[in-house]
């Protein structure tokens, strides 16, 4: 007579891992203890003073007042303009200016007459300087405080001073 | 019958537990297995759903009033916890109940524990087709050669029901294995 499994294992195509059902009971059991342990809710242990849930209430910190300082205010504001404008004076000051540079040091003075030759009717006012030097007569030159002339020669002109050589 | 009530007996009592428990285990573990694997089909996933299957039966126990027999109400708990597995799985996957037939069959193709024959195969597609209710019932009615009385008892419907049931599931297959 054949057994309950081999008649499903034939009929239906199935087929279970051999012993399957002799140790089905075993890995059952194993699973059932663990399932108890899962369901039994063992006492934690701690304890509560008593009334302690009865009396229980949050007391709320009062809130203190604190005193709001607007970040734009006019004062605040005055004081950014005034520092941005003394650096802005400061970064003018000591700011390298590239024009600066190009002084006449760096020109070759042959190029510089061939130059002022070439342009001689633009340059005329120096023409002017020179003849307006010219023109002083000998008693107005006699006149002159020495002190003053003194000033004067040592004092650079500012028409003068580009022309430096 | 009376072994039934003695062994229910002594599960509700209390009194060695243990030795009660296996008793239930070794009488039912196989019919309940073949049972849920011709709805589950895979043999991990029938043995996970068997597995749960008694530890409800474990934790359910004091509640059972001898209304029905105790085969019956075991068979009916493997049945629904079979079938809330599978739709857990199609929810999990998120595929129709149908397209989770298919899978299972299409599974059954590479699965070690299945014997691959052509025509078990065919058989099990078309079971596949069934509605679900006449799948149950052919599958308890044909493959584990229950009797309408208990498929009735299990399923809680009437014989004639079943019968009616039973009928329209061997021609659907009958013409499935003809067409296929």
């Amino acid at each position: 007579m054949r057994d309950k499994q081999t008649f499903h294992q034939e009929k239906t195509g199935f087929k279970i891992p051999p012993v399957y059902f002799a140790n089905f009971s075993a890995r059952l059991q194993e699973k059932w203890k663990f399932e108890q342990f899962s369901d039994e809710k063992f006492f934690s242990g701690f304890e509560v003073p008593e009334n302690y849930f009865k009396d229980f209430s949050i007391k709320i910190p009062v809130k203190k007042q604190t005193k709001i300082i607007p970040l734009f205010s006019k004062r605040n504001f005055r004081h950014a303009i005034a520092i941005a404008a003394i650096l802005a004076v400061m970064f003018s000051i000591f700011t390298d200016n590239p024009l600066q540079k190009n002084d006449f040091s760096t020109i070759e003075p042959g190029t510089i007459g061939t130059y002022l030759e070439s342009h001689a009717t633009e340059f005329s006012f120096l023409e002017n300087i020179f003849l307006e030097n010219r023109n002083l007569n000998e008693p107005e030159l006699n006149n002159l405080d020495d002190e003053l002339l003194l000033d004067y020669l040592t004092e650079p002109t500012s028409e003068l001073s580009f022309v430096n050589y | 019958m009376e072994f039934e009530q003695d062994l229910v007996r002594r599960l509700q009592s209390g009194k060695n537990p243990d030795l009660a428990f296996k008793e239930l285990v070794d009488l039912y573990k196989e019919r309940l297995y073949w049972q849920i694997r011709n709805i589950v089909k895979n043999h991990d996933d029938a043995d996970d759903v068997l597995q749960n299957t008694f530890i409800k039966v474990f934790r359910n126990i004091s509640k059972f009033k001898g209304e029905s027999k105790l085969f019956s109400w075991l068979y009916r708990i493997a049945t629904n916890e079979a079938i809330t597995f599978l739709n857990s799985r199609s929810q999990k996957i998120q595929v129709s109940n149908e397209e989770l037939q298919e899978k299972l069959i299409d599974n059954l193709q590479s699965d070690i524990y299945f014997e691959g024959k052509e025509i078990q195969l065919k058989l099990q597609k078309a079971i596949t087709s069934l509605p679900e209710k006449q799948r149950l019932v052919f599958n308890m009615r044909y493959f584990q050669d229950l009797k309408y009385q208990e498929i009735a008892e299990i399923l809680q419907v009437t014989e004639s029901s079943l019968k009616s049931n039973y009928h329209h599931a061997v021609k659907k297959v009958e013409a499935f294995l003809k067409d296929d």
